[in-house]
């Protein structure tokens, strides 16, 4: 529940604070720029170096900054589970959600996914009477799944105000029915509260990694310290990766096992 | 309140993680991965398993199978399926050709069984989907003790096995939430189990929910989760053990066994990532338990059940304590220390009394609260067929209090003080020249007070 209504509340924020931190991000590239271009190569700036030429030969700032903040939200995600004990489906899925709620605005993102699950839960659950084989199953649920997007693109325009799906591009959709189809799966292999467990944990580790994303001070850092920033990524997942100590929800587990 | 001290002793996931990887081999990993795997080489080992009937590798094989050649009373799995799903248990043949009865009392047709080995060759209950391949077992015929607590789905006990000495054990029970299937993160019901008796102690229903009673079918009443004894418990260990002995290159696994009714326990499964639930429904940490026996190592099969027997016994004086009142003891006390079954101590006859189906010797001990471990004078172990190769558990340095160390063999000893089983590791020492050939230390005191009134 928790969960829950700390998504609802930061997608409302989301959907107010989105056209200033855009309107920002255009003066960042430009005034970033600016700064890069007063750079002399010595060795230890080679990233930024071939960044300010990249950029002069017409590569996207905010790709090279996406491309920079992949490894941070990454090390978000791995901190979060390894340190505090929230899972998802592995590391990647929460990272690629991330920069998918980028593309779809969190709330849009939301919406996608609740849709995508709702039409191939439904679709599994017809076709489990067709007994077909198991792939010719997916294709027929992943048709569903296409024509339903397609509906909710179209419908959106009517509420445009309220929130704009029309720009949804395929990958989003694509990575959306890849966590679709690890709730599914999970919730067949192991439980249902499992698979809501973890669905839960995958969209709240792609909203903070969202979130994080989205800081301009952040973008603005990594653009002008791309060595900095790979040598704090390294240096805290080799802390993490030795961490053999408890997660905080393990606190609360063990507990029960301690005798009084 | 909080206190971190006490989380010491719990094997927390991010270590499991680890150490899964620092003492499991690559090739034992993959061998434990695969049930069809782990059932051959158990078998060729000796090891009790599930008696395989078929194995399909491609739907060619599958379409030519006859089905009607089986008697019933067998188990479809998917070779590399994890957490029991896609298991269908067929009971017996139906009334007409083609069907079959489940379990459950449902019924299935020859048409559905071919279905869902399809499925299963197409992955579906495999990791990450990989086409998988199908097997075919006799069904297990669960021990009567246990069809009192569930109703469908068989029970099974979870024995963690560390450098080949069992350190903690559970029992799984089926739920209807688990859908039948002995796994806790299904909602299956856990009982932690003291492996010295083989006696349940706390029980666990999901992964954290704490328990206190279960029903018993039989009885048609809710009992308390305690005091469940597994029968054959000394031969449900040595299975464990043997499994380490026999797949090479595990180090740190659970082994999931079932006792059948008539041949005994049976593996039926080896867990290379066991989960760690298990501490909570023995109320006892993994890893305090892992360091105790880090650098000692099982020698063999019997030192090994010795080790676990002697060092992660219960003491059930907590359940005691509430019965009676805590037992007041004098300075000199007289145990009984029980002699090892089929040995001949070197005494008199008379010395050897019969109490219950153990013959013990009764000893002068002598209270010393300053002694953590009890201690026991070497002519006197070595008479009662203690100090032998198999009962030694390791040896440790000692210091004594005038400051001299020795090495001394630390053994494993059950004795009664006033009436009271104590099964616990006591060391060797040279007490030739002492009145009081025992020493009781305050490690096997505990539920006692000492009096120091002159009787």
């Amino acid at each position: 529940m928790i969960a829950i209504a700390l998504t609802v509340a930061i997608a409302g924020w989301w959907r107010l604070g989105l056209k200033e931190i855009v309107a920002e991000e255009g003066n960042l590239s430009e005034q970033t720029l600016q700064v890069l271009k007063v750079e002399k190569w010595n060795g230890f700036n080679s990233l930024r170096y071939g960044i300010t030429l990249a950029l002069n030969q017409g590569v996207e700032a905010s790709t090279v900054v996406l491309l920079l903040l992949l490894p941070v939200v990454a090390t978000l995600v791995s901190g979060l589970h390894y340190l505090i004990g929230l899972s998802g489906y592995g590391i990647f899925m929460p990272t690629m959600i991330a920069v998918t709620f980028l593309n779809t605005g969190i709330l849009g993102g939301l919406i996608l996914f609740g849709l995508i699950l709702g039409i191939s839960a439904l679709s599994n659950w017809g076709l489990k009477r067709l007994k077909l084989h198991f792939w010719p199953g997916r294709s027929i649920s992943l048709m569903f799944i296409g024509l339903g997007t397609f509906g909710l693109m179209l419908g959106s325009q009517y509420f445009k105000n309220v929130i704009d799906l029309s720009g949804i591009s395929i990958y989003s959709v694509l990575l959306m029915i890849l966590l679709a189809e690890e709730f599914t799966r999970t919730q067949l292999t192991k439980s249902k509260g499992e698979a809501k467990k973890l669905t839960l944990g995958t969209l709240l580790l792609a909203i903070s990694g969202a979130v994080v994303m989205k800081i301009t001070w952040l973008q603005e850092t990594v653009l002008l310290n791309p060595e900095l920033t790979v040598l704090i990524v390294v240096v805290l997942n080799l802390l993490i990766g030795n961490y053999t100590g408890m997660r905080l929800t393990e606190i609360k587990r063990f507990g029960k096992a301690i005798r009084k | 309140m909080f206190n971190l001290k006490k989380y010491r002793q719990f094997l927390t996931k991010n270590e499991r993680n680890r150490i899964y990887l620092r003492k499991n081999t690559a090739e034992g990993r993959a061998i434990a991965d695969s049930k069809y795997r782990t059932k051959k080489r158990l078998q060729k080992g000796g090891v009790g398993v599930p008696k395989l009937i078929k194995r399909f590798k491609t739907i060619g094989k599958l379409e030519v199978f006859r089905w009607e050649d089986l008697e019933g009373n067998f188990v479809i799995k998917p070779a590399s399926g994890y957490g029991g799903e896609g298991i269908i248990i067929v009971r017996r043949r139906g009334k007409w050709a083609g069907e079959w009865v489940k379990m459950d009392g449902e019924m299935i047709t020859t048409n559905d069984l071919n279905w869902h080995c399809r499925e299963i060759l197409a992955g579906r209950y495999s990791m990450h989907g990989m086409p998988d391949s199908v097997i075919i077992e006799e069904r297990i015929k669960i021990h009567p003790m246990f069809l009192a607590y569930t109703k469908s789905g068989t029970p099974d006990i979870r024995v963690i096995v560390y450098n080949r000495v069992p350190i903690m054990a559970m029992l799984r029970i089926p739920t209807e939430a688990s859908d039948g299937k002995a796994n806790l993160q299904q909602g299956a019901i856990g009982l932690g189990i003291d492996l010295g008796s083989g006696i349940t102690t706390f029980g666990i229903q999901g992964k954290g929910e704490i328990i206190e009673r279960i029903y018993d079918r039989k009885r048609k009443k809710l009992i308390k989760v305690n005091g469940i004894k597994i029968p054959q418990w000394r031969q449900v260990l040595e299975t464990a053990v043997r499994v380490q002995e026999v797949i090479p290159g595990l180090g740190f696994v659970g082994v999931d066994i079932v006792l059948d009714k008539e041949k005994g326990p049976e593996v039926l499964e080896v867990n290379v990532r066991p989960g760690l639930s298990i501490q909570i429904c023995n109320k006892a940490g993994l890893k305090a338990r892992m360091n105790k026996i880090e650098d000692l190592e099982g020698r063999n099969l019997e030192h090994g059940i010795t080790l676990a027997k002697y060092l992660f016994s219960e003491r059930f004086f907590e359940k005691v304590e509430e019965k009676e009142k805590i037992k007041t003891i004098q300075p000199l006390e007289i145990i009984k220390v029980k002699v090892p079954k089929g040995f001949k101590p070197d005494l008199q006859k008379s010395e050897v009394i019969r109490q219950g189906k153990h013959r013990v010797v009764e000893v002068r001990g002598k209270v010393d609260t300053g002694a953590f471990r009890s201690s026991m004078d070497r002519v006197l172990a070595e008479k009662l067929g203690l100090l032998t190769e198999d009962r030694i558990l390791y040896s440790r340095h000692y210091r004594s209090s005038l400051g001299k160390q020795n090495d001394r063999p630390v053994i494993g000893v059950t004795f009664w003080l006033k009436g009271r089983k104590i099964m616990t590791a006591v060391n060797v020492a040279d007490r030739k020249k002492l009145r009081t050939k025992f020493l009781l230390g305050r490690k096997d005191l505990e539920g006692f007070l000492v009096s120091a009134k002159k009787t």
